[in-house]
């Protein structure tokens, strides 16, 4: 897929210089889920990550007894997934389609050789990543805050 | 306006001009070790020969070497508690098979002649006629007070212990405000009383009182009572910028040091000339069939002044402080156009562990001047 | 002491007077949310700006400030979205259909909406901050040509504190605005968006250059919220929230509602972020 074209309005492919994007490029590949299927699972191998083009993916945790909760949801430009970059590479939560959703893949495991090599590239795709790791920590305590509860 | 002189003989006359006119005479008189604002019928209802000495966290009297009249400064009193009383009904509330009927209260007229204001004091009372005359709604109480009132001023023949009048601009000389103006003269071989009418009302008193004409030597004597007592004042305070230097320093470690010392009793609030914080009471009488509700002094030091859902923004001593301070002496310029100060000194006074406005402005100003 | 005549001036002040309301229609939101419909027994209506709110007293118990939360354009009825959170606002969830409470005011500054016109408007609600904003989407609805694209975000602790229901649905049927709603925590019910209401600004259409922006919710969340904005390109001076301080009188004698210099009574509740921005950073301020 074209990545140019969808590059302004993603958060992950927004930082890339060219010659970056075209390696993006060259791993990535096209999804299409529909409304309620599991892009990944709780406790998976963490060989890919995302890029949302359209559409909304919850982020579940399960536990026996109990439907699944979702406990943050990500919309379009958002980048699905940062424990790909992080040794043990699993999945700590389940993400499924809310909607029928559109994303784009990248191969986890080739980027994460070009970056043990290319430090420059680990540098630009850690940052990415940190980035999104602290926006969801910042966003995720003002949850915690419980605002909206009576005092 | 005629300048004339009363001999100290002939000051009851005053009273009795006072009182033939209607008016209900409040002035100082002795109680309980202070000198307090209350109704006098004549002068030896005064603090004859009484003076005061005034320090942080201090208040005595102390008898005086002759009998002046008005020998001191002010006391924990201001002439606030009559025009704007302490507690005040505001409606009644009957309920009535399910309907509910709302019934003002009426305050009855007052025609107060207040004896023995101070310059201070009536620039207190001007700051408050722009809280409760000066935009929106009126305070009919505080506006019919003033207008059916009468002042006679006093230019302070002593200086307190804490007054800092002098660096706010507001004395010690009577300027406006006023009906009638007095500055008390003793001398070896004289006691009198130098009058001057600020108003037509005034005048209309002046001319009914036994004196003389004053003559260059006595207008020459009032001079030089005000600049002794202009020279000798207890305390100064330097206002310049003092609303910019106060609210670029709300996080100054300065207010966690006078957090340390406050008590949060109340007591600046109550005695401040200018502090007009209120709130508003419910009752209902034992049948449920009547309700009330009063309005009533309150202070910014309360625990529950700032309740938001219950719990106080300012939960703390340090942001109360902060907030009465700020109030006083910075956001009252943009609110109703001048200080909320007059350098009365009474918050020093009456503050049980001493702390002076003054010095905590002076603290807050030097350690900008240190890192500047 | 004693008074010398006995003569009566009046009352301390007459805006202190409630003029007695009836409760018409009495419905539950959420579970500590009601909202009340009150007509005046004068018959006079009660003309209000978006924004504004009015003291509600009930015998014997108090007087609170509450948001008006209707229709602009149908002044004859009162509308008060009530969340019991205290002595006053207890009983008021509690009044039944045909009891009667002391209404004053209208009172404050309430939201720019004129400054919206030919502009795109934002509109961020957290909890019971959507209720003084639903009078504003009431006007823009009834006005729609006069607005750019009109958004809607709205957050809420969970699915059952989501309040207006029927208006939310009302207004996500429609073509002409955008809303976005989200909780902070899901349960198995719900298959809408989690996460906090800033995660929701990417997805709704403006022209941050021109934009103008009304939030109302806990303070925490107006200033994310009002940052994120910034971040994307909104001036502060174009995006306005609804500050709340206690309240004793409305009427800028009592001086508990005092936020730095402005008395909210009257030079808000509503105002400019880049006004108040500076102040919302002194903590107990």
């Amino acid at each position: 897929m074209n990545l140019r074209s969808i590059r302004e309005k993603s958060e992950l492919l927004t930082r890339l210089s060219n010659t970056e994007l075209d390696l993006f490029e060259s791993v990535s590949s096209e999804v299409q889920l529909a409304d309620g299927e599991i892009l990944f699972e709780e406790g998976g191998v963490a060989d890919s990550f995302f890029t949302i083009v359209s559409g909304r993916i919850g982020l579940e945790l399960t536990s026996p007894g109990r439907a699944p909760v979702s406990i943050q949801t990500l919309g379009p430009g958002e980048l699905v997934g940062v424990s790909w970059f992080f040794d043990p590479y699993r999945w700590n939560w389940r993400a499924r389609a809310l909607g029928d959703t559109h994303l784009v893949a990248f191969d986890a495991v080739a980027i994460r050789q070009k970056c043990e090599v290319d430090r420059d590239l680990a540098l630009e795709v850690l940052g990415v990543v940190a980035e999104e790791a602290v926006r969801r920590l910042h966003r995720t305590r003002i949850q915690l805050l419980d605002l909206y509860r009576s005092s | 306006m005629s300048q004339v002189v009363v001999d100290r003989g002939d000051i009851g006359t005053l009273f009795e001009i006072l009182a033939s006119d209607g008016y209900t005479i409040l002035g100082p008189r002795v109680r309980d070790e202070a000198i307090v604002y209350d109704q006098v019928r004549g002068v030896d209802d005064l603090p004859i020969g009484w003076t005061d000495e005034q320090e942080g966290g201090a208040y005595r009297l102390v008898a005086r070497d002759d009998q002046a009249l008005f020998g001191y400064a002010v006391g924990q009193h201001s002439w606030k508690k009559f025009l704007f009383p302490p507690r005040t009904t505001l409606l009644e509330v009957k309920r009535d098979n399910g309907s509910l009927e709302f019934v003002q209260h009426e305050v009855p007229e007052t025609r107060y002649a207040f004896l023995g204001v101070r310059a201070c004091e009536l620039a207190a009372i001007a700051i408050q006629d722009k809280v409760f005359l000066g935009s929106g709604e009126v305070d009919h109480t505080y506006q019919t007070a003033r207008r059916d009132g009468f002042t006679v001023a006093i230019n302070c023949m002593v200086a307190g212990g804490t007054c800092f009048c002098v660096s706010m601009g507001t004395g010690p000389r009577c300027t406006s405000g006023y009906d009638l103006v007095l500055t008390e003269v003793i001398d070896s071989d004289r006691h009198e009383f130098v009058f001057e009418a600020g108003t037509e009302a005034g005048q209309s008193v002046v001319q009914r009182l036994p004196g003389r004409v004053a003559s260059d030597h006595d207008v020459v004597r009032v001079d030089r009572i005000v600049e002794t007592t202009a020279a000798s004042m207890g305390r100064s305070m330097d206002n310049t910028g003092v609303k910019e230097l106060l609210l670029a320093n709300l996080e100054h470690p300065r207010w966690d040091d006078v957090a340390e010392r406050c008590l949060a009793c109340t007591n600046c609030t109550l005695v401040c000339p200018t502090c007009f914080c209120s709130t508003i009471e419910d009752s209902v009488t034992l049948d449920g069939e009547v309700a009330t509700r009063s309005r009533r002094w309150d202070s910014c030091f309360t625990f529950d002044f700032s309740n938001l859902h219950g719990v106080p923004v300012r939960s703390t001593t340090k942001s109360r402080y902060r907030q009465w301070m700020t109030h006083k002496l910075a956001t009252w310029y943009d609110q109703f156009g001048s200080s909320g100060c007059v350098g009365c000194g009474r918050c020093i006074t009456w503050c049980p562990v001493g702390i002076d406005i003054t010095a905590e402005v002076a603290a807050i100003r030097a350690s900008q001047e240190v890192t500047a | 002491m004693t008074v010398a005549n006995s003569m009566v001036s009046g009352p301390v002040t007459e805006a202190m007077l409630p003029r007695p309301f009836r409760v018409i229609s009495h419905r539950f939101e959420t579970p500590d949310t009601v909202t009340l419909e009150l007509e005046p027994d004068d018959g006079a209506d009660l003309s209000f700006a978006p924004g504004q709110f009015t003291m509600l007293y009930v015998f014997g118990v108090g007087e609170v400030p509450i948001s008006i939360s209707g229709d602009p354009h149908r002044p004859e009825i009162l509308v008060h979205t009530v969340r019991s959170v205290g002595a006053v606002t207890a009983a008021i969830a509690g009044l039944g259909i045909g009891d009667r409470v002391g209404i004053r005011g209208p009172y404050g500054v309430g939201w720019p909406v004129g400054h919206a016109e030919g502009r795109d408007l934002v509109v961020v609600a957290g909890g019971i901050g959507l209720a003084p904003l639903r009078p504003v989407v009431y006007d823009v609805i009834a006005r729609r040509d006069r607005f750019g694209a009109v958004s809607i975000v709205y957050g809420s602790r969970s699915p059952i504190d989501l309040m207006f229901q029927e208006e939310l649905h009302s207004w996500r049927s429609r073509f002409d605005l955008q809303i976005e709603v989200t909780v902070d925590r899901s349960d198995e019910s719900w298959f809408g968006d989690v996460g906090v209401v800033t995660g929701l600004l990417p997805r709704i259409p403006f022209d941050p250059e021109r934009a103008v922006a009304m939030l109302c919710g806990p303070e925490i969340m107006m200033k994310v919220v009002a940052n994120e904005l910034e971040t994307r390109g909104v001036a502060p001076e174009n995006v306005y929230v609804s500050v709340e301080r206690n309240m004793k009188c409305a009427i800028r004698f009592c001086g508990h509602c005092q936020f730095g210099s402005d008395f909210l009574c009257r030079d808000g509740p509503v105002l400019a972020y880049a006004q108040v921005s500076d102040r919302l950073r002194v903590p107990e301020l």
